[in-house]
């Protein structure tokens, strides 16, 4: 009788003259032979791993040297003014590095150079919607739609650029992007928000001289003085000696008729840089104001009322020299009844003529209701011979400007 | 084996134990045998998978590889400009066309076309064999076409080079024949993943293309390899996107108008491809053999001739794809290079050089698409899609129509841009692409392409489109009489007799269905008389059912065993619908 013997894995019969079950141990084999071939694979790999990378760096270094090469090229010829060769360089570069940005901004740049604006428009837009953040595209957006007449545009792009995101030197880059939209908005006669722009750049700009004073120019094109005048203050608060801040704040005060404030600038910008004839002149000027004025609060009266005679008589003067160049009769004829037609310049010399006598007495002269009645007929004069004989000068110019200064209209 | 003694009651019962005792040993066996199954089958997928992911890796690793040895061609031969000098431009791809023309007649035969019948080709008829030399001439060969300035792409090669890297893994790891057949697409699909740099398009290209089919068990391995391949993939070449992908959203639906534009003018441009090379290609293959030496040099000197004005036409046109998408062209010129591409294309493939459709297929549909944006920019400016974004939907829109893959097109779109608000035009124009190119070309490419050789590989497009037969389109009316196990015998006496044969129901624990002889009741009424319920003539085992909706595979397999299967309702099992058997089946399928 046979014993058949049975697997004890898989419980099939081992066939007579074998020792093992063929079965089990083919797949042993077989496994075997799987795992050994399965790590070999896996050492292939290690092996090819590296050896790929290594040739991947270096197509890597060709392609950045080529992109590098063919951006040179580029650049090359956009300052040969050979725009369109460097179209096709930037182009080329491109190929090989095509998320550099700054290439791809020259491309636009070269479109631009080659006048193809709607194409530049166009593809800068479209780098835009990828990177909608990058401050320099939108910079390049924000020139070339002020370029094309995209004003309000060309503001957006402006703001993105300053909020956006600098690669070099932000701090900087923002100022100078905010200093380059105030000025397209000044260009623009946007003066209001040009200066609530100059308000932020003012906030965000180091304190130094040449940044107080470039603020302080800004605003005085925008009309802003005031703020203009605490500009100049603050860079002779860092530099006492800036003559141009001097002459400049001296400047705004005299146009804003602080002519005391006025004069002390001036003296100190004439005193750095006696050739400045600008603040001279207005320094002269402003003098004569302050020694003309017979509204200054802190004369006496008697002061008041040799001043009223004073500015009377210089405008009596200039009355009667100008009606004397003009061949203008000032006299009135001595008709009965008085001639209807008078002229005016007649009218306000029988009007001096009569007042003139008021003037002897200095104490009802310096009266505040007379001075204010014969500076109104002093500015009257001012302000007829000015029309007849042109602006006045000197003394009178003083006159004008104190007339100006009180009235509030126009001599 | 009978045992002498075995008629004595103690023999008996010691014999009865004996058996007890073996058919405890058996199944004990049985269980050790299938728990040892288990295992080995456990194990050998644990390594199947393990396998697609070394695939994924090495088809990965082949890729790049191939993309880089592609480019340093290309700048060797044809300079780093993007428009080289007229006589490189003439020389390089001619003397390149002799010298692939020589290899490929020569060394390597096998590599000759885009790779995807081939690879199919390897599925269906080779068992997933393909030579590694196939590989290395795929490899040598389309390196230096598509560097060369030929138009062609290196998508597909890629896809069989994946296929030939994981049947040299498989055959080396001695896997069985099932096994081996799978692991070509599974290498087809890592290669293309790769390629293409989207996984989730090579697989749907694999599964729509090459398999035909969603199979479960080889889904799991072809998405590792994929994926593995992509990850080696972009570990050194990086994960950027082959194109930079404008943003889209849709504002108005009119626009949609525009899509279904573009969806016919791709339809017609798709067409015209597949007429030119279903016509061009037999007759040049027709052409005596010394001609095959001298037709990719011409096709390159057509090429090298064309591209002196147009260099954009050259080689596979990613870096040209992604200047259309940037809106760098008119539509006026983005028209004329789809055009010119298309030409291009059908001349290089035609003279039998080696490379891939998919790059030229990619071109020619952003060209177009980006020709359509433009023109919609032209007249309706109102409408807010940007070029690019045609240009991309253009892309779809060719992949549909010409290579015939609508799934894989809809997806490769929806992967390129990431943006799913993109679908609807994608698919309004994909649709339309499509049904167009099969309405007026009814062989789908690569299927052309393997009759075109010899070889009558299944249609996937048919596979995936044909209609499958079910129990209800077979079943007919039960002439049988139907009875409850609780009725009287005599009832069924009758009707048995007639047609040999009654149904009963019994509804003891569950509705069960028998089936009872006319014999049967007679035989059992003589003995017990006819007075007695259905029920003592029940056979031991109930009949087997179907439903309608059941595959015919299912009614098939009792129809040896009875005559005919109960097709019952699946909400009312007691309620039959009708009965299935082998006449009804035949004659259901000769009416199909």
């Amino acid at each position: 009788m046979s014993s058949e013997a049975y697997c004890p894995t898989c419980g099939r019969v081992i066939p007579f003259g074998e020792k093992a079950c063929p079965y089990c141990s083919r797949r042993k084999s077989l496994g075997l032979r799987q795992d050994t071939a399965i790590l070999i694979l896996f050492g292939a790999l290690l092996v090819l791993v590296p050896f790929v990378g290594v040739l991947v760096r270096a197509y890597n270094h060709q392609e950045q040297a080529l992109a590098k090469d063919w951006a040179e090229r580029g650049k090359e010829d956009l300052r040969n003014g050979k725009a369109e060769e460097a179209l096709v360089d930037f182009r080329t570069s491109m190929v090989y590095a095509h998320d550099d940005s700054a290439v791809r901004l020259q491309y636009a740049q070269a479109l631009i150079a080659s006048h193809r604006l709607d194409e530049a428009w166009t593809y800068l837009r479209t780098l835009w919607v990828d990177e909608p953040g990058d401050a320099r595209l939108n910079l390049q957006l924000a020139r070339l739609a002020a370029r094309l007449g995209r004003d309000s545009e060309a503001v957006d792009y402006y703001h993105n650029a300053i909020l956006g995101a600098w690669q070099e030197n932000p701090a900087q880059s923002r100022i100078s992007t905010r200093i380059e939209l105030i000025e397209f908005l000044l260009g623009h006669g946007r003066n209001n928000d040009a200066v609530t722009q100059l308000n932020d750049l003012i906030n965000v700009m180091p304190d130094s001289v040449s940044n107080h004073i470039l603020a302080a120019n800004l605003l005085m094109r925008a009309g802003a003085t005031d703020r203009a005048l605490t500009e100049y203050r603050d860079v002779l608060r860092l530099d006492r000696n800036q003559q141009k801040a001097l002459a400049d704040a001296g400047t705004i005060l005299y146009q804003k008729e602080q002519y005391s404030d006025a004069v002390g600038y001036l003296e100190r910008a004439i005193k750095l840089n006696p050739a400045d004839a600008f603040a001279k002149e207005l320094l002269a000027t402003s003098q004569q104001v302050l020694s003309l004025d017979p509204f200054d609060p802190h004369l006496s009266t008697l002061e008041r009322g040799r001043r009223v005679g004073k500015v009377f008589q210089l405008a009596l003067g200039r009355l009667e020299d100008c009606a004397t160049t003009h061949q203008i009769q000032l006299d009135l004829p001595a008709d009965e009844p008085p001639p209807t037609n008078v002229t005016p310049e007649q009218q306000l010399y029988a009007s001096a003529e009569k007042i003139k006598p008021s003037l002897r007495n200095l104490k009802s002269a310096g009266d505040p209701d007379n001075t204010t009645r014969i500076m109104d007929l002093v500015s009257a004069i001012e302000a007829r011979t000015a029309r007849i004989c042109g602006n006045p000068v000197d003394a009178n110019y003083a006159i004008q400007l104190i007339c100006r200064k009180h009235n509030g209209a126009n001599p | 084996m009978t045992d002498p003694g075995s008629d004595r009651p103690g023999a008996v019962a010691q014999t009865e134990v004996g058996m007890e005792q073996k058919k405890v040993d058996d199944s004990g066996r049985a269980a050790l045998s299938n728990s040892s199954d288990q295992k080995f089958f456990q194990r050998e997928t644990n390594v199947f998978l393990l396998l697609a992911v070394i695939i994924g890796s090495f088809a990965g690793l082949a890729v790049v590889l191939f993309r880089i040895t592609i480019d340093w061609i290309r700048i060797s031969l044809l300079s780093s400009s993007l428009a080289p000098s007229t006589l490189r431009v003439i020389l390089v791809p001619t003397l390149a066309g002799f010298v692939v023309a020589f290899l490929v007649i020569r060394f390597f035969p096998r590599a000759r076309g885009s790779g995807v019948n081939q690879t199919k080709s390897a599925v269906y008829i080779y068992d997933g064999f393909i030579p590694f030399n196939t590989v290395i001439g795929k490899f040598i060969l389309c390196s230096l076409a598509i560097g060369s300035g030929q138009s062609l792409g290196p998508e597909d090669p890629s896809l069989q080079m994946g296929a030939g890297i994981a049947s040299l893994l498989g055959r080396r790891l001695q896997l069985t024949r099932e096994r081996l057949r799978v692991i070509a697409p599974i290498g087809a699909a890592a290669g293309l993943a790769a390629a293409f740099n989207s996984p989730i398009s090579a697989v749907l290209f694999v599964i729509e293309e090459v398999i035909g089919n969603w199979s479960g068990g080889v889904l799991g391995a072809i998405v590792l390899a994929a994926v593995s391949s992509v990850v080696v993939m972009r570990s050194f070449l990086g994960s950027e996107s082959m194109f930079r992908i404008p943003p889209f959203h849709l504002v108005h639906t009119s626009e949609l108008l525009a899509y279904a534009a573009l969806g016919v003018i791709g339809g017609l441009f798709s067409l015209a491809m597949l007429r030119l090379i279903s016509y061009a290609r037999p007759r040049l293959k027709a052409l005596p053999s010394w001609t095959h030496y001298v037709q990719p040099a011409a096709a390159g000197l057509l090429i090298g001739i064309i591209g002196i004005w147009l260099p954009q036409t050259l080689g596979a046109g990613y870096i040209f794809i992604d200047q259309a998408m940037r809106d760098q062209y008119t539509w006026q010129m983005l028209a004329l290079l789809g055009a010119v591409k298309m030409v291009t294309t059908s001349i290089s493939f035609t003279s039998g050089t080696p490379g891939g459709m998919f790059a030229p297929t990619l071109f020619i549909g952003a060209m177009i698409g980006g020709a359509v944006g433009g023109l919609q920019h032209l007249f309706f400016p109102w409408l807010t899609g940007s070029v690019g974004t045609y240009a991309l939907v253009g892309m779809g829109v060719l992949f549909a129509g010409f290579l015939r893959v609508p799934m894989t097109s809809v997806f490769m779109v929806l992967e390129l841009s990431g943006n799913y608000s993109i679908i609807v035009p994608v698919m309004v124009s994909n649709t339309i692409a499509y049904l167009i190119s099969r309405q007026y070309q009814e062989v789908p490419l690569f299927d052309l392409l393997s009759r075109q050789d010899g070889i009558d590989l299944p249609s996937m497009e048919a596979v995936r489109e044909e209609s499958s037969i079910h129990v209800e389109d077979a079943m007919q009316h039960s002439p049988y009489r139907e009875f409850h196990a609780e009725d009287w015998l005599e009832m069924a006496l009758q009707p048995a007799t007639t047609h040999g044969l009654v149904l009963v129901q019994s509804n003891t624990y569950a509705v069960e269905w028998y089936l009872v002889r006319s014999e049967d009741l007679r035989n059992k009424a003589a003995k017990e008389g006819a007075k007695i319920p259905l029920k003592a003539v029940l056979p031991s085992e109930p009949m087997p059912v179907v439903y309608p909706d059941s595959r015919l595979e299912e009614a098939l397999r009792h129809l040896g065993t009875y005559p005919f299967v109960p097709v019952v309702r699946r909400d009312n099992p007691g309620e039959l619908e009708g009965i299935i058997s082998f006449e009804s089946i035949v004659k259901a399928l000769r009416a199909q």
